[in-house]
């Protein structure tokens, strides 16, 4: 597979990824930028594991963005009244105010359906790490949610 | 699974899906065009070249004295050498020995985003030390010191050509050297 393939393969999943870490509208910048970092070096078929590889590469990037402007990416969604299925703005902004660590394992494990073991390769981390992520996450939410 | 976790696992779903929702995922296109440019259309090109001499600014600035002409276009293995850390949230540039292109490595940012990982109460963390050796021709072993409330914990990291992963290791906590 060459290195066009590799990143079309990937493109919009690490986008859809940077865009929970950096908000909606950064996320293509953040993959189209660590994707020629990458290139300027070498070639995307040349890695061990791409896909891994470059979820990496775009965790590190986002987390790289956030220390910068220490601000959280809620300017770039828009919250909205919360309609009876909708979460209210506050549990958004507890979400994203979540850790990118905290947030990146959580969107893996629940809205990308992987396993502990799957999200810990892509993310670089032991599996006891991402759960421990998962597990100060939900407990952040809960008590937004105040679900008992 | 309990109720109260199915409840907590299906916001995370619902907060997920309408960000994802909003992202915009523009035509494909290779190799990519980061949105920057994009937008703006430098007519300059971000070239190697200029990325290096960048870096060799940088590095000259943080030195003091310059990196290429202190130790020679390729440092050699056992060559320690230390960059001033003054700030948290600009790039710390940190050469390494390769030979075409030496990438940087955000030592500061990752030290602190490291420490705070693993202590994640740590207050104001800030890098006040980094130190490093050439191990061979394409890595370098750094330590970062980051101060926090008066205490100073060292963390570790093996850094190489391919700096985009990064992987670090805690050291305890203990005085913070002069």
């Amino acid at each position: 597979m060459d290195d066009e393939q590799i990143f079309r393969k990937n493109r919009d999943d690490l986008i859809r990824y940077a865009a929970v870490l950096v908000g909606p509208t950064a996320g293509e910048d953040v993959v189209s930028t660590v994707v020629l970092r990458v290139l300027a070096r070498r070639r995307l078929g040349d890695l061990d594991d791409a896909r891994a590889y470059l979820f990496r590469a775009v965790l590190n990037e986002c987390k790289t963005r956030l220390s910068r402007t220490r601000t959280q990416p809620l300017g770039n969604v828009e919250i909205t009244e919360p309609s009876v299925d909708e979460p209210r703005p506050e549990v958004f902004e507890a979400v994203m105010g979540l850790p990118a660590q905290q947030r990146a394992a959580t969107y893996l494990v629940y809205w990308a359906g992987m396993s502990t073991l799957e999200a810990a390769e892509l993310m670089g981390l032991r599996p006891g790490t991402v759960r421990r992520y998962l597990h100060l996450a939900r407990h952040t939410l809960k008590g937004v949610l105040d679900v008992t | 699974m309990s109720p109260e976790h199915d409840t907590v696992t299906r916001t995370f779903q619902e907060i997920y899906q309408r960000i994802v929702d909003r992202a915009p995922i523009t035509e494909f296109e290779w190799p990519p065009v980061p949105e920057v440019k994009r937008a703006t259309a430098q007519p300059r090109r971000f070239e190697p070249g200029w990325k290096v001499a960048a870096l060799a600014f940088l590095i000259t600035a943080a030195f003091g004295v310059g990196w290429l002409a202190a130790s020679g276009p390729t440092p050699d293995v056992g060559d320690q050498f230390e960059v001033q850390a003054e700030s948290t949230t600009e790039s710390t540039a940190v050469p390494v020995p390769e030979s075409d292109l030496p990438p940087s490595v955000n030592a500061a940012d990752a030290a602190i985003a490291a420490a705070l990982r693993e202590e994640p109460d740590l207050e104001n963390p800030h890098v006040t030390r980094i130190v490093g050796i050439y191990t061979d021709d394409t890595t370098v072993d750094l330590r970062v010191q980051v101060e926090s409330d008066g205490f100073c914990h060292w963390y570790g990291v093996t850094g190489s050509v391919d700096q985009d992963v990064l992987e670090w290791r805690g050291g305890p906590a203990g005085s913070c050297e002069p």
